[in-house]
């Protein structure tokens, strides 16, 4: 890759119940049709203006921005930014000036990261337009063209993608989308528009660099050209000219003040880096960072795992919550902070299942009807409660091998059968509430020790 | 003044009849009536504005009804929401009579460039009635209602109010909430009062101001206290007058103006002459920022979402200037030119300039207003001109609004009462410091007791 | 400075959205041209000013979500020009092929 030089800007949804600036349900994915989540504001109505923008949506890139290690700007403000589109209700769209920029993620340096308002979605074939997401809060975040591989450019939006899902900010159905910023050989550079996962920005970013290549080869000068990407082919091509020399008109919204981004920093309460958790927590289960990473993508999760951990040990922990909780949360398609099983029941069930005071089919059970009906501290203290363990179970063995003489002789006769009775005797007197396995070998113990 | 609700209503349709002032885009006859029924059988439950008839300028949204912005664009469109200004004025248990006529998007001081034809002034209906809130100055002066609601961008409500004899204020910006007012210049714009007396103006003010989380520029905004304020009687009033504020005013302007100072200081006003540089500029720099917040606040009028669609078997570029080749000269004018000062290329030359002009300006009102309580002089530098007459010439229609446009630019509360005059009304501009709208109020009531033109 | 020739009016009217007959463009170039010469003292006078304090800051609100009333909703869909019936969606010309 002749030095291919790669700059990203990319789209981000945050996760906020209202729009930027307006309180529409910003949760364009569960509307129930096209145009339900609508206002004269992000319309565009005559006469409608915005809100004071989202404090969520601000907030959550001055948080990506400290993970990045950036440094926030004092103010932001919105800028109108203008053109002509079908989904653009005022036909312009506001847009902040940065609210933090530098740091780094991955060894790719960020330029800045701003908020802005998403248009609605506009199908070309059909002509249809939806204004459901009209308004959401995006943020845009803006390398430099620090990135050198397909692979890498992947990489990093994966990782961007870990760390928004981390903080719980990003909107995970709706993805992460990227322009690809690409040019080699210190040539000029084609904007790649609107890829739409990390895995399209890697083939994108393939074909383009090989292409450019090519035309280097050919003796061909690269212009400043803006593409499109298509995801069946996996070709990029170019758009029509004029998309390249768009005025945008910006000035600033007379309609909104500056945002006082060091007050919202001040009051945001400092938290700890997904990046630093997990390597914390991998280190800590003594797994490698991309094994714990998944129970990390969710916050509540990753706290629920560090909760029980605390009271189960890692590795029960961790084997528990990697599998068997995301399995079943997964079935569901529900998150677990929407779960009606809580950190703290999850917490127990991990120390009763790493107690043995539950089998692992018990616990799968319990952990579905919890799931599914509520109620799992109570099933589980009602379960684990069942089996008797430990001083109490030793008494019983013992009990059983004092008050049957006969059967202890036929066993030291070499009857083997006879401690089945005793375990059956001992299982008696425990009500039935004992693992067979553990009663054996208490029965055994108590045989030994009154030989 | 008000008999009950229903009596108010019948009262002003009676006086509307035919409507020949061309005042109003629509009257809500049935509405009217059936909102004054359910008033009537509610009693007045402590509503400062209940059964009383007002009409809105029909750029300002009251839901269900047109808001055509005086316009060909929006002549089928019916609002889908209210105004804050007016789902405020409903709950003070008013009547929305209807919609009055205005200069097309508010692009225009005389009330002749509405689609709907030219609003006629009921002192002279060969004359205009001033703009853009032509209708709803007409509507108070021809006595349909006592009380409207206008906007005032750069003099919008104070025109209409001198040349058609009533009184209007321009508040600070950000005391009255703009979510419902459809945008000409939204950093230079209010929703505003006209009505017959000081007084009302102050009943409207009252029912209107305050701060709306719809309107983030009324954060902060203080509870309004007009009415209170005028109950107080002024003392001492310290009048400033700029020699700039007369110049380039006719002598029947003039002298009216001037008998009106002379009564005021004989009821104890004290008047000095105070300096107001740089307003030759002002004018300027209001049109280049009038014309680019006009040109952003016009460019989501494409046809898709509302209004008069063009083609939808066309490309969407061609479709949306189909749509928008329904704008009238002067809205195309002021297209181009706010597109043009805003462009990548002229920016720094234009719009820039425009808003550090404003800072300046705004400080040569404040140290004007210093050592005086108000700047006085005439609103208009005419009285009301023919209709026809300044259509053609775009720059003596904005020379128009040389007095009146430097309120708006220096955000300072400005309003206009009508003084003695023979003839045609001529309006007295009261001109205030920055925020302190009810005191300007206030020494507006004391021109009015004092110098005031004879109902 | 730059007069306001017909090509300047075109492409100015082309960024607007607005399409001009040649009557109108060689009307409005003229009435332009006199309105920016009538202006052009402004950025004189803007030359030598310090930019002007910034507006008073805006308090990011909430994060509330608070759906529109019905009433409302359904009427911003009767002013759509163009509906599509099954979905709801607003129909506008389709995109170039």
């Amino acid at each position: 890759m002749t030095g291919a030089r790669i700059g990203l800007e990319v789209h981000a949804y945050v996760a906020t119940r209202a729009k930027l600036f307006c309180p529409c349900d910003a949760d364009f994915l569960r509307a129930p049709r096209a145009n339900a989540n609508v206002c004269p504001t992000c319309v565009g109505e005559p006469g409608a203006k915005p809100m004071a923008p989202n404090r969520a949506a601000i907030e959550a890139a001055i948080a990506l921005g400290r993970v990045f290690g950036s440094r926030e700007r004092p103010d932001a403000t919105f800028l109108r930014k203008h053109y002509f589109y079908p989904d653009l209700a005022s036909n312009y769209q506001r847009t902040s000036t940065p609210i933090v920029e530098g740091g780094s993620l991955l060894g790719v340096r960020l330029r800045e990261i701003h908020v802005e308002e998403d248009p609605g979605a506009y199908d070309l074939a059909t002509g249809l337009v939806d204004y459901n997401r009209s308004g959401a809060p995006l943020l845009e975040i803006v390398t430099e063209p620090d990135v050198a591989s397909p692979a890498q450019a992947r990489a990093f939006l994966e990782e961007l993608r870990f760390v928004l899902s981390a903080l719980d900010l990003g909107r995970t159905a709706a993805g992460v989308k990227a322009d690809c910023n690409v040019s080699v050989a210190g040539g000029e550079r084609a904007e790649v528009k609107n890829v739409n996962s990390p895995r399209n920005v890697e083939r994108a970013v393939a074909y383009e660099v090989e292409r450019q290549l090519e035309a280097v080869a050919r003796g061909e000068k690269q212009a400043r050209e803006t593409r499109q990407f298509d995801e069946a082919t996996g070709r990029t091509s170019r758009l029509r000219a004029k998309e390249s020399e768009a005025d945008y008109r910006y000035f600033a919204d007379p309609d909104l003040g500056p945002i006082d981004v060091a007050a919202l920093s001040r009051a945001l309460a400092p938290a700890e880096s997904p990046l630093a958790r997990r390597a914390r927590l991998a280190e800590a289960a003594g797994v490698p960072e991309v094994e714990v990473a998944p129970i990390l993508e969710e916050r509540a999760l990753a706290d629920a795992f560090e909760g029980a951990a605390a009271r189960a040990g890692w590795r029960p922990a961790y084997d528990f919550f990697i599998r068997d909780l995301r399995a079943e949360l997964g079935f569901r398609g529900i998150p677990f902070a929407a779960a009606r099983v809580t950190a703290e029941d999850a917490a127990a069930l991990v120390e009763a299942l790493a107690a043995r005071r539950v089998t692992p089919q018990v616990a799968t059970r319990l952990l579905r009807e919890g799931l599914d009906r509520g109620g799992l501290a109570a099933a589980l203290a009602a379960e684990a409660g069942a089996i008797v363990v430990g001083d109490a179970l030793a008494e019983a063995a013992r009990a059983a091998v004092r008050d049957n003489p006969k059967a202890v002789a036929d066993v030291r006769a070499g009857r083997a059968a006879a401690v089945n009775f005793l375990v059956g005797q001992a299982m008696r007197a425990l009500k039935g509430r004992g693992d067979p396995g553990a009663v054996r070998a208490a029965v055994e113990r108590a045989l030994e020790d009154a030989s | 003044m008000s008999a009950g609700p229903v009596a108010n209503v019948e009262r002003a349709l009676s006086r509307l009849g035919d409507d020949p002032f061309n005042a109003f885009t629509h009257v809500a006859r049935e509405a009217a009536f059936e909102r004054a029924r359910r008033l009537e059988a509610e009693g007045p439950q402590d509503r400062p504005l209940w059964g009383r008839v007002v009409s809105v300028k029909d750029n300002i949204a009251a839901r269900g009804m047109p808001m055509t912005c005086g316009s060909r664009h929006l002549a089928e469109y019916v609002a889908p929401y209210d105004a804050t200004v007016v789902a405020r004025l409903l709950d003070a248990g008013a009547i929305v009579i209807g919609k009055t006529n205005m200069d097309e998007f508010a692009a225009g001081s005389s009330g002749e460039n509405s689609a709907f034809g030219p609003t006629l002034n009921p002192r002279d209906p060969t004359r205009v009635a001033g703009g853009s809130s032509s209708g709803a100055g007409a509507s108070v002066a021809s006595g349909v209602v006592e009380l409207a609601l206008g906007s005032d961008t750069g003099g919008s409500v104070r025109a209409p109010a001198s040349f058609c004899g009533v009184a209007a204020f321009r508040p600070s910006h950000g005391r009255v909430p703009r979510h419902g007012l459809a945008d000409l210049a939204m950093s230079l714009e209010s929703p505003a009062p006209i009505a017959r007396t000081v007084r009302d103006l102050a009943v409207l003010l009252d029912a209107t101001a305050g701060a709306d989380p719809r309107d983030p520029r009324t954060a902060g905004a203080p509870r309004p206290r007009f009415a209170e304020t005028l109950a107080k009687p002024l003392e001492g009033l310290r009048i400033g007058v700029p020699s700039a504020l007369f110049e380039g005013v006719a002598p029947d302007v003039r002298g009216p103006v001037e008998r009106a100072l002379a009564k005021l200081e004989a009821a104890g006003a004290r008047a000095t002459p105070v300096d107001l540089p740089g307003l030759a500029h002002a004018l300027s720099a209001y049109y280049v920022l009038n014309y680019a917040e006009f040109a952003s606040a016009m460019q989501r009028l494409d046809g898709i979402r509302y209004g008069r669609p063009g083609p939808v078997d066309v490309p969407y570029e061609a479709s949306a200037a189909a749509s928008r080749a329904s704008f009238g000269p002067e809205v195309k004018r002021r297209i181009l030119l706010g597109t043009f000062v805003t462009s990548r290329e002229e920016r720094g030359r234009w719009y820039d300039s425009a808003v550090a002009a404003r800072g300046v300006i705004a400080e040569a009102f404040a140290r004007a207003l210093a050592d005086v309580d108000v700047l006085v002089g005439p609103t208009m530098p005419v009285r009301a001109f023919r209709v026809g007459e300044r259509v053609t010439d775009p720059r003596e229609m904005y020379a128009a609004d040389a007095l009146t446009v430097s309120a708006n630019l220096a955000d300072v509360p400005a309003g206009s009462v009508p003084v003695e005059a023979d003839g045609l009304p001529v309006g007295l501009q009261v001109i205030g410091r920055r925020g302190e709208d009810e005191r300007a109020l206030a020494a507006m009531a004391f021109a009015e007791r004092h110098a005031g033109a004879r109902a | 400075m730059p007069g306001f020739d017909r090509d300047e009016t075109r492409r100015i009217a082309r960024l607007a959205r607005l399409d001009l007959d040649d009557a109108e463009v060689e009307a409005l170039a003229r009435d332009l041209d006199a309105i920016t010469r009538a202006f052009s003292d402004l950025a004189d006078f803007a030359a030598a000013l310090p930019p002007p304090a910034p507006p008073a800051a805006t308090t990011p609100r909430d994060d509330v979500a608070a759906p529109a009333p019905e009433r409302v909703v359904e009427a911003i869909h009767a002013a759509f020009p163009r509906r599509d019936a099954a979905t709801g969606a607003v129909r506008a010309p389709k995109g170039a092929p």
